[in-house]
């Protein structure tokens, strides 16, 4: 039996920042209640959650940036 | 013949008066000299001498030889042209300053109510007495309460003042890694206050809402949000374009970041926008929030 992998920060790179941080912390809180820290730059996105996130629960806000801001993680830590 | 003759009767008389005589003419020479034999020529002597004297001293207190004036001299003077006040201040013998004047102001101390200082005496002498202090918490009020009491408290507060507990309690890393410090004063004494954090980001390695990004400026205006905003930022210019940056709104006022300088901001930040004038350089934004 394996555990599955856990994540504290993540980054995507975007094509376009058609989102806030403010935005996205609200997403991520209200989809996933969890609290974190969001950097939004113009071609990368970051964030850092308060506790471990599960790998499934990742793919929600994968989705989100991918079609909010054409983005893909490209960091997982 | 004729003989003359006296009476008998007067000359017995007269016998009887000269009996009364029962001292000799040199006692009685003797006794008005009295005991010291002074003549009536030494009396006069001593008399006369005494007189040159002391009228030699009156003299002297009546008349100065050294101003050639008598005390006629000065009082004629005073009833003809007064008496100079030297030794008074100038609102004493100002002609303009007059007793009315002198009132005036005594009533301007003594206040509307025409307070005396005894009226004043008696309300200090009340206080204590009559006035209670029931407003004060008993501490205040408390014997065993004395104002060592006090400096021992307020030393107790200024001790943990210090700047060695201030970056203790404050938490920025471990108190140890700052790498650049501003010297100043603090409480009266020397000490380091904390200008600047080079290794900020290494120092809060440990938590998760820090920020370590670089971002390119370009004549184009972009930008970078935060959540939650950032409450310390630093912007480093690394490039050799200058740069200019707003805080928090596209509409805020425009501050300049000069080729290879930085800011170091302490409030709150949300956004930053920047751009630049010509060409393109690399921004370097720290923070943690």
């Amino acid at each position: 039996m394996t555990s599955e992998k856990r994540a504290y920060r993540i980054e995507y790179t975007v094509k376009n920042t058609g989102r806030t941080a403010d935005e996205i912390r609200k997403f991520i809180k209200d989809k996933m209640g969890i609290e974190c820290f969001v950097a939004v730059h113009p071609n990368r996105v970051k964030v850092a959650f308060s506790s471990a996130v599960p790998e499934s629960a990742l793919k929600i806000l994968d989705e989100y940036i991918s079609e909010q801001m054409e983005g893909k993680r490209i960091v997982t830590l | 013949m004729i003989f003359d003759y006296l009476d008998q009767k007067y000359l017995k008389n007269q016998l009887d008066k000269l009996s009364n005589l029962n001292i000799s003419l040199a006692d009685l020479r003797d006794a008005i000299r009295g005991s010291g034999a002074k003549t009536l020529t030494d009396i006069v002597d001593t008399i006369t001498s005494q007189v040159d004297t002391k009228t030699s001293v009156i003299d002297s207190r009546l008349y100065n030889s050294g101003d050639g004036k008598s005390v006629y001299d000065h009082l004629k003077t005073i009833a003809e042209t007064g008496v100079g006040i030297t030794n008074f201040p100038n609102w004493f013998t100002n002609s303009t300053v007059t007793t009315d004047t002198l009132n005036n102001t005594i009533a301007g101390l003594k206040g509307g109510d025409s307070r005396t200082l005894t009226d004043i005496y008696d309300k200090l002498s009340n206080i204590g007495g009559s006035v209670g202090i029931d407003n004060f918490p008993d501490w205040f009020t408390s014997s065993t309460v004395t104002t060592d009491t006090l400096k021992s408290s307020i030393d107790s507060i200024y001790n943990k003042l210090d700047i060695a507990n201030w970056i203790g309690k404050v938490g920025i890393g471990d108190g140890t890694n700052v790498a650049s410090v501003i010297s100043g004063t603090l409480a009266g004494s020397s000490a380091n206050l904390i200008g600047v954090a080079p290794d900020l980001v290494k120092m809060y390695a440990g938590g998760t809402n820090y920020e370590e990004s670089t971002v390119t400026a370009s004549t184009t205006e972009s930008s970078s949000s935060f959540s939650p905003p950032l409450k310390f930022v630093k912007i480093t210019n690394e490039g050799d374009v200058d740069a200019l940056i707003r805080l928090n709104g596209s509409s805020a006022t425009q501050i300049p970041i000069p080729a290879y300088t930085g800011k170091a901001i302490l409030f709150p930040v949300s956004a930053i926008y920047y751009v630049t004038s010509s060409g393109s350089t690399t921004l370097r934004i720290e923070g943690f929030a």
